[in-house]
């Protein structure tokens, strides 16, 4: 009798145990509602992991913006152009001392991407439960998987215009969540069509009005579009793109709050963010909070320039403190609706991904490439005079306008972390006046030391190559 | 009248009480169980050993020994002579003997013992007239000893009437009684192990028994037992005289020495700890032993129960702290038996393919109850090592020489002093000047020079034809040689079996036991040997120093103006921190099978195996630690239940026909595993020394999470064995395995094996060779056996972690490893070759074996392109290989009565190689960095930078480029393999002397052809990278001037020349060293008493031994102890091996 029990108790079923000792995506991800928990948890770990203070410090450090406070510190290396390629995992790109690489941004990137790409292969299969929403989910993914590449190809690969068409290596453009699939580095200008390409998708599908900022939009994926051509150098469709969003959206000016509210979440509309990343419960770990002496200090060539007018609001952003330049550009406190409070508050600010500010200036700068002084002037001034009403109007032309483009871009979108890629596209290499060292003086344009070594694991068994130089 | 109830009394007495004894036996054995109160006299037994006299003195003698009356009429009584041997027998069986052959009865009257002339009765009377009649039926009472092939008395064995059911069995003299039998009849003697004798019933018989050659001998494989002629397979029995006086606690690190293909290495020396190596013929997973985790180990089937040997508790040390294999009592098992190869393997599924170890525990044996007491006591001390710390004066040396060296302006003498004032305890000598304190004796003050175990075991043991049981009772306390660290373990078992009818059989088998294990926190060997000899253990004063700043942590400041790192002074945490396993644990298995239709059983098996660990790991508030401030403390709590239950049903058929012989068995198998594990951790809590867990008070809690895991196997499988002249044996198996493991379509795995074996001996062509050649027997086997170990719970899927942004709810894949839902079995398919022979009458016995086995679809966990998203996934990987041989050679040297010298060897070599992987290289991000595999090498072998000596023209360090040629920048030096972790070969040779009662054996055991990475040098010969630690005396010989030959670089404070650092003691084969070793493992006299001598203190035997173990190592291995080493070939300052001398005694009454 027992044993009968037994012989019948032992059937298929058996073997069918509910594995609900954890959450698995298998079992959890089943209808458009977790589908949209696992999309927004792309946000979240952008926020924890690629805007993690060493990531959002990067491009700052190994150009001319920011310096390690202690050369025995985190991402020296990376300041003294001496990564090298090394199987370093770290989650948190060089995320401890003596790392050398920026694997850590290279696997968080990917495993966001490939969330991206599983939104879009699974909505189909739940677009029936509200196809609107839907529509806008899988018009973030596609805009957010643009918005991880662009990162990305700008850390790993040299600028588009290395060489004349783009054709230098890229970086894999990675459209699969099945990991078993291969994928090799796509060129520089592949990249870049398939940038393109995302956010055209992505521009179909997402809905005309902004509700939260938070979240991938039409307007902040346009704003990134115009940012693409820029560095593209197709500068007709950088403005044309650029000047329908700041129709939209105008300069946040001083009396609407500007500069500390950029750092806030405004619901009254009056913001010029138009893509912002909230910072998570729990995770103190954005950048404002490290620019005390405890990482990383501004360097004095960006002191001379964010202090060359005192009148400047922006002047504010730097001040001395010893022989060290301490950045405040980040309100402390300026994300109260985070419960619980972030500690420190230095951690507690939203990060602007894609502002007005910045189309302004790849409006100024696409005029004045494309031979409309008169419409670049414009633009640059509305930004300066937005920091001090009463600065000077500026009638340069040629090389001289040129230069004030540059040197305003570096003061309005300092330490936001577009530093390194502007130099690069502007093939201006890296001086640095602030340093002592010899090798950390002169990074030429070009050099292999301006972009970081490709993960090993990826060239030894994906078999795809590595950078030149490592 | 009166005479007939009497007489019927005294039948009564004969024949019922033999039930009701028993009853009475068993039940004030269990009462001994629960009480320990030994209740003696419960029924009146005597002892008399005389000859030559009167009956009426034995009488007498009778009546003082039993405290009865005796009455009789002397006139009555012949007073023959007689010869009397009694040893505790029952009253009623002592009156029977001694009125044998007179014309005598008795009567038991309350407490009188009445003697009569014999008068026959009834039936008697009816009897004498049959007899009369037909001298045929004649009944003769016999009476007779049985005697095993030395000639001592054999108890337990059993006596039949030829083609009766009549039986009895020997009493524990060997002596039995059959009154009644016809006189013609034959008697039958038979008794496990020896071949049964027929004799012609009379009224005294002497029957001495043979004991069976090794070939006839039953032997324990899977599921079943079969006679070792019949084995196809490759299979090892160790008995349980070969590990009985092993000072281990657990039977794993006992079968070092005495399995051929069974690499033990025994890690830790901590008491109950877990083993380095544990593998038998090569890795055959890739499965993880991150943690001290064991896929790797053959699977442990102790009386048809699975038992798990994953630590409990998470460790950091490689090697398991806690081995859940000392929770069950070695003495209790009476045999193991290794199987190898496919043909023994394929009959047990999830994790067969490393090999299956079973164990059987002992069972009672019919006869007489056998009380048996053993004890043991070892004294043990550390097993020091080859490194030796430097003393303060050398110390003193380098550490000048290291600051002069970075910056002879800066660091003049008296800056040197002033800064190591600074950073070290110190007292001011009478003119103020400077003065540290001696060097602290630190080997002395953390370890115990003699460590006592004592090892204490009672038994009793007995039966009858029906029913028979085992009950043991065990406490073992074992002391380790670090201080407050240890393993004691109280232990019952008990084993019934009954068979109420001969078609029903029904037994349990269990064991319960409370084990608790003082772990001391494991790094007392690391804190001696690196922290600074002007660390002083107490000030001047007297009082305690409780914390370091420097020369003790290995993550101090990198700047000689830093902070240093708070550490606590190792002999005070000692003393205030708690590290505690207390586990309970529980192996029980019901057993029934009945027997039908003449040729037909079935047979069920219903097992259980609990285990509950609690850990307590408690840093007392007044100490620092990692990262917790004084003040602070840690308590973690940890607690792992594990439960799993199987139920095995089988079907046999046996029919014998002349020459065919022929089994069969169709099974049916179902697990559940079950682990339920929690843990907190609690910071913030009281100052109490003696708080055991905190967790009551009012703490703040650091974290706390657990984990729930099921996994279900069901399997299916048939076995047939087919024997045809006893002399050609063929068998086959096939089995299916589900696991709850696997995704729907990989669920099952099947799995098959032939073997087969001729007995070339027996063929009569070969009867000319016997002389010299008298056994010789070859087998061969072939199939394939699978593993699911290597993979988890959550092996198939993708776990998400939870999160939130802009208010809303998020998941998002941890970072860890993706989910496969694809990954399947490994699969091992071997073959294997054996052959024995026995040479000049079994003087000279080889046994010999050749293997090879393929794992395909090795499951590892492998590092991914980061590509991927991920860094690591677990997949089937490609596929392993193991090949080689095993020899057992015995030879008896001398083979007198006096006097006896054995040699036996074991030699085992395997060569394990990668023989394709998807990923032509491959570091696991968890393993040692140092490992990699690579195909067509070792599986695991080390993978770093060369180092190329000393650049004796600047000191700096030097590796080989990718071009071979020499570097001192350590980014251009090439990795490579350069070596691996596991050996080549291994063996012992264990020499027997014997003399009389004597017996000597010494035991010798090596392992050759590996490597080791020391990792504990990379701190003890660090060149000034750590500079304030202390270091090796091998330290010395570094480079100081140009033109120096040096072994070390130069030094320089946290090994940097400015802001260059020279990365000597980076990972290269500076560190790596040969690891062989030759060890005098163990020398064990042992004295066994005759039995003449010690049956007059009613003793069945007595046995007395002596040992040594671990006495002296020959070893290339520049590091503690070669076997202080992980699975991974990582040597640290593991808890240290001990040398241990024992004695003990076994006494049998």
């Amino acid at each position: 009798m027992v044993v009968l029990m037994l012989l019948l108790s032992c059937t298929k079923n058996f073997l069918d145990v509910d594995n609900n000792a954890a959450l698995f995506r298998q079992n959890y991800v089943k209808d458009l509602k977790s589908l949209k928990e696992f999309l927004n948890g792309i946000y979240s770990k952008n926020a924890e992991f690629l805007e993690f203070y060493t990531s959002s410090a990067y491009p700052e450090i190994v150009s001319d913006n920011l310096k390690p406070a202690d050369l025995s510190g985190r991402l020296a290396n990376h300041y003294l152009w001496n990564q090298s390629a090394s199987p370093e995992e770290s989650e948190r790109p060089a995320g401890s001392v003596g790392n050398r690489t920026m694997n850590g941004f290279w696997l968080s990137g990917y495993r966001l991407i490939r969330a991206c790409d599983f939104v879009i292969e699974e909505i189909g299969k739940y677009r029936n439960e509200n196809p609107v929403l839907a529509d806008e989910m899988v018009g973030q993914a596609y805009a957010m998987r643009a918005y991880l590449h662009f990162k990305m190809v700008n850390i790993f690969a040299q600028t588009y215009t290395f060489t004349s068409d783009g054709s230098h290596p890229g970086i894999p453009y990675i459209m699969t969540s099945d990991i078993s699939k291969s994928y090799s580095r796509q060129s520089v200008a592949e990249v870049y069509e398939f940038m393109i390409t995302d956010i055209k998708a992505a521009l179909q599908l997402l809905p005309i009005t902004t509700t939260d900022t938070r979240f991938m939009n039409r307007l902040a994926a346009q704003a990134l579009l115009s940012r693409i051509y820029l560095f593209k150098e197709d500068y007709a469709k950088a403005r044309e793109v650029a000047l329908e969003v700041t129709a939209k959206v105008p300069l946040l000016s001083i009396s609407k709050g500007y500069p500390n509210d950029l750092f806030k979440l405004k619901n009254d509309g009056n913001t010029e963010t138009l893509f912002q990343i909230s910072p998570i419960p729990a995770f103190a770990i954005f950048l404002g909070r490290y620019l005390g002496t405890q990482a990383f200090v501004g360097t004095s060539d960006l002191a001379s320039i964010l202090r060359e007018d005192p009148n400047d609001i922006r002047s504010s952003w730097i001040s001395q403190s010893g022989t060290k330049w301490i950045i405040s550009k980040f309100p402390a406190g300026a994300a109260p609706e985070i419960v619980p409070a972030l500690s420190p508050s230095t951690a507690s600010y939203y990060i602007p991904a894609l502002r007005t500010s910045e189309l302004y200036l790849n409006i100024a700068e696409s005029a004045m490439k494309l031979g409309d002084e008169n419409m670049a002037r414009a633009y640059l001034n509305s930004v300066r005079k937005r920091a001090n009403p009463n600065a000077r109007e500026i009638n340069e032309s040629g090389i001289a306008l040129m230069d004030l483009i540059v040197r305003e871009r570096r003061k309005e979108l300092c330490i936001e972390g577009l530093r390194m890629g502007d130099l690069q596209r502007w093939k201006l290499g890296v001086q640095r006046g602030d340093t002592a060292d010899d090798a950390a003086k002169n990074l030429p344009f070009g050099s292999d030391k301006s972009i970081a070594p490709i993960p090993p694991q990826d060239v030894t068994t994906m078999g795809i190559p590595q950078n030149m130089g490592y | 009248m009166q005479i007939n109830l009497l007489r019927e009394g005294r039948y009564k007495q004969r024949f019922l009480p033999h039930k009701f004894i028993l009853v009475m036996k068993i039940t004030t054995f269990i009462l001994l169980a629960c009480f320990m109160q030994v209740t003696a006299k419960v029924t009146a037994q005597i002892s008399i050993s005389e000859r030559n006299v009167p009956i009426s003195s034995v009488l007498a003698r009778i009546q003082q020994q039993s405290g009865y009356n005796l009455f009789y009429e002397d006139t009555k009584i012949k007073d023959v002579k007689i010869n009397v041997n009694f040893n505790n027998i029952p009253l009623i069986e002592a009156l029977e003997r001694v009125l044998k052959n007179q014309a005598l009865a008795y009567e038991l009257v309350d407490k009188t013992i009445v003697i009569k002339t014999k008068e026959p009765s009834l039936l008697d009377k009816a009897g004498v007239i049959l007899n009369s009649v037909q001298d045929l039926f004649q009944r003769i009472d016999v009476s007779g000893t049985v005697y095993d092939e030395k000639g001592l008395p054999l108890p337990g064995a059993t006596v039949k009437v030829k083609g009766l059911r009549t039986s009895v069995v020997t009493d524990k003299d060997g002596k039995f009684y059959l009154p009644g039998v016809d006189d013609k009849a034959m008697l039958v003697v038979s008794y496990v192990g020896y071949a049964d004798e027929e004799v012609a019933a009379k009224a005294e018989v002497s029957v001495s028994l043979e004991q069976k050659s090794d070939e006839l001998q039953e032997v324990v494989v899977a599921y079943g037992k079969q006679e070792q002629r019949a084995i196809t397979g490759a299979v090892t029995v160790v008995k349980k005289e070969q590990i009985e006086s092993s000072p281990y606690l657990s039977v794993d690190k006992s079968l070092q020495t005495v399995v051929p293909g069974l690499l033990v290495t025994q890690g830790t020396g901590q008491p109950g700890g877990g083993t380095g190596n544990f593998v038998l013929r090569g890795i055959s997973t890739g499965g993880s032993v991150l943690n001290g985790a064991t896929p790797r180990n053959p699977l442990f089937v102790i009386d048809g129960v699975p038992v798990q040997q994953d630590p409990a508790q998470a460790t950091t040390s490689q090697v398991a702290f806690s081995n859940p294999m000392a929770q069950l009592n070695p003495a209790d098992i009476e045999s193991v038996s290794v199987l190898k190869d496919a043909s023994a393997i394929a009959l047990y599924g999830s994790k067969a393919s490393n090999g299956v170890i079973l164990v059987t525990t002992k069972r009672g044996k019919a006869g007489m109850t056998t009380v048996n007491l053993r004890h043991q006591t070892d004294i043990a001390g550390r097993l020091a090592g080859t490194m030796k710390p430097l003393n303060q004066q050398q110390y003193m040396e380098l550490l000048f020489e290291t600051y002069k060296n970075t910056d002879a302006v800066r660091w003049t003498d008296a800056a040197i002093i002033a800064d190591l004032a600074a950073k070290f305890p110190h007292k001011n000598d009478a003119s103020g000047i400077v003065a540290f304190y001696d060097t602290p004796d630190w080997i002395g003050e953390l370890y115990n020079k003699n460590a006592v175990t004592s090892i204490n075991n009672l038994s009793f043991s007995g039966g009858s034809e029906k029913s028979n049981f085992y009950l043991n009772l065990e406490y073992a306390n074992q002391n380790g040689i670090e201080k407050k660290s240890g393993y004691d373990r109280k232990s019952i078992r008990f084993n019934y079996e009954n068979k109420p009818s001969e078609w029903f059989r029904i037994g349990l088998n269990t064991t319960l036991s409370y084990n608790v294990q003082n772990y001391g926190g494991g790094l007392g060997e690391e804190s001696a040997a690196r922290i600074s000899p002007l660390n002083a253990i107490r000030d001047s004063n007297g009082d305690y120093i409780y914390h370091y700043t420097w020369g003790m942590s290995n993550s101090e400041s990198t700047e000689p103006t830093g902070m240093g790192t708070l550490s606590a002074n190792p002999v005070v945490a000692a003393n205030l921190d708690i590290h505690k396993n207390i586990s309970y644990r529980g192996l029980s298995n019901l057993i029934a099978e009945i027997k039908f239709l003449r040729n037909f059983s079935f047979a069920t098996n219903l097992g259980v195996n609990f285990m509950l660990t609690e850990t307590k790991d408690k840093h007392h508030p007044a100490l620092a630690w990692s990262s917790y401030p004084v003040g602070s403390g840690s308590f973690i709590g940890n607690d792992l239940r594990t439960a799993n239950l199987i139920s095995t049903n089988s079907l046999r058929y046996g029919i014998s026909r002349e020459k065919h012989h022929m089994d069969l068995m169709l099974a049916h198998e179902a697990q559940v595993l079950s682990s339920d594990f929690k843990f907190i951790q609690i910071k913030d809590f009281g100052n109490n020394p003696l708080l055991e867990d905190p967790r009551y008070q009012a703490g703040t809690v650091e974290s706390a999470y657990g984990q729930t895991q099921k996994q279900t196997l069901l399997s299916y499988f048939g076995q047939a064995n087919y024997a045809y002249l006893n002399r050609y044996f063929l068998t086959g198996s096939i089995r299916t395995d589900g696991s709850s493991l696997f995704g729907d379509n990989k669920r099952f795995g099947t799995h098959w094996s032939a073997g087969t074996a001729w007995l070339v001996s027996s063929e009569q062509f070969f009867k000319s060779f016997v002389g010299t050649l008298n056994y010789l027997k070859l087998r061969g086997s072939i199939g394939s056996a699978g593993n699911s170990s290597a993979i988890d719970f959550n092996g198939r899927y993708d776990v998400l972690v939870l999160g939130n942004y802009a208010g809303q709810p998020t998941v998002s894949p941890n970072d860890l490893a993706p989910g496969n839902p694809d990954i399947q079995w490994e699969k091992t398919f071997s073959w294997n070759l054996g052959v024995e022979l026995r040479l000049f009458k079994d003087r000279l016995s080889i046994t010999g074996d050749f293997y090879r086995k393929k794992t395909n679809e090795l499951i590892a966990s492998v590092g991914l392109p980061l590509g991927t998203g991920f860094r690591e996934l677990r997949d089937n990987i490609g596929t392993l290989e193991n090949k080689g041989i095993e020899l057992t050679v015995a030879f008896d040297l001398i083979r007198t009565k006096k006097f006896g010298w054995n040699l036996n060897s074991i030699w085992s070599t395997n060569k394990n190689v990668l023989l394709n992987s998807y990923l032509p290289l491959e570091r696991s991000v968890f393993s040692s960095r140092q490992i990699a595999n690579g195909i067509g090498k070792n599986y695991n072998s080390f993978y770093m930078p060369t180092w190329a000596g000393v650049n004796p023209d600047n000191g700096k360090p030097q590796w080989l480029d990718k071009d071979g040629r020499t570097t001192s920048k350590y980014s251009e030096a090439k990795e490579d393999f350069v070596g691996k972790p596991q050996p080549d070969g291994f063996g012992s040779l264990v020499n027997t002397l014997r003399y009389r009662s004597f017996e000597l054996s010494a035991t010798l055991y090596y392992q050759y052809a590996f490597k080791i990475y020391n990792q504990n040098a990379s701190a003890l010969l660090n060149d000034g990278v750590q500079p304030y630690i202390n270091q090796g005396t091998g330290a010395l010989d570094r480079w100081q001037k140009p033109g120096d030959i040096a072994s070390n670089p130069r030094r320089l404070l946290f090994g940097r020349d400015g802001t260059t650092s020279d990365d000597s003691t980076r990972p290269s084969t500076r560190y790596l060293f040969d690891g062989d070793f030759l060890r005098l493992s163990n020398v064990l006299l042992t004295y066994t008493f005759e039995r003449e001598l010690i049956s007059r203190f009613h003793l069945n035997g007595l046995r007395l031994f002596v040992q040594g173990n671990n006495l002296k190592t020959w070893t290339k291995y520049k590091g503690n102890d070669p076997e202080n080493a992980s699975s991974e070939g990582m040597g640290r300052s593991l808890y240290p091996l001990s040398r241990s001398f024992s004695f003990g005694m076994n006494v049998n009454f």
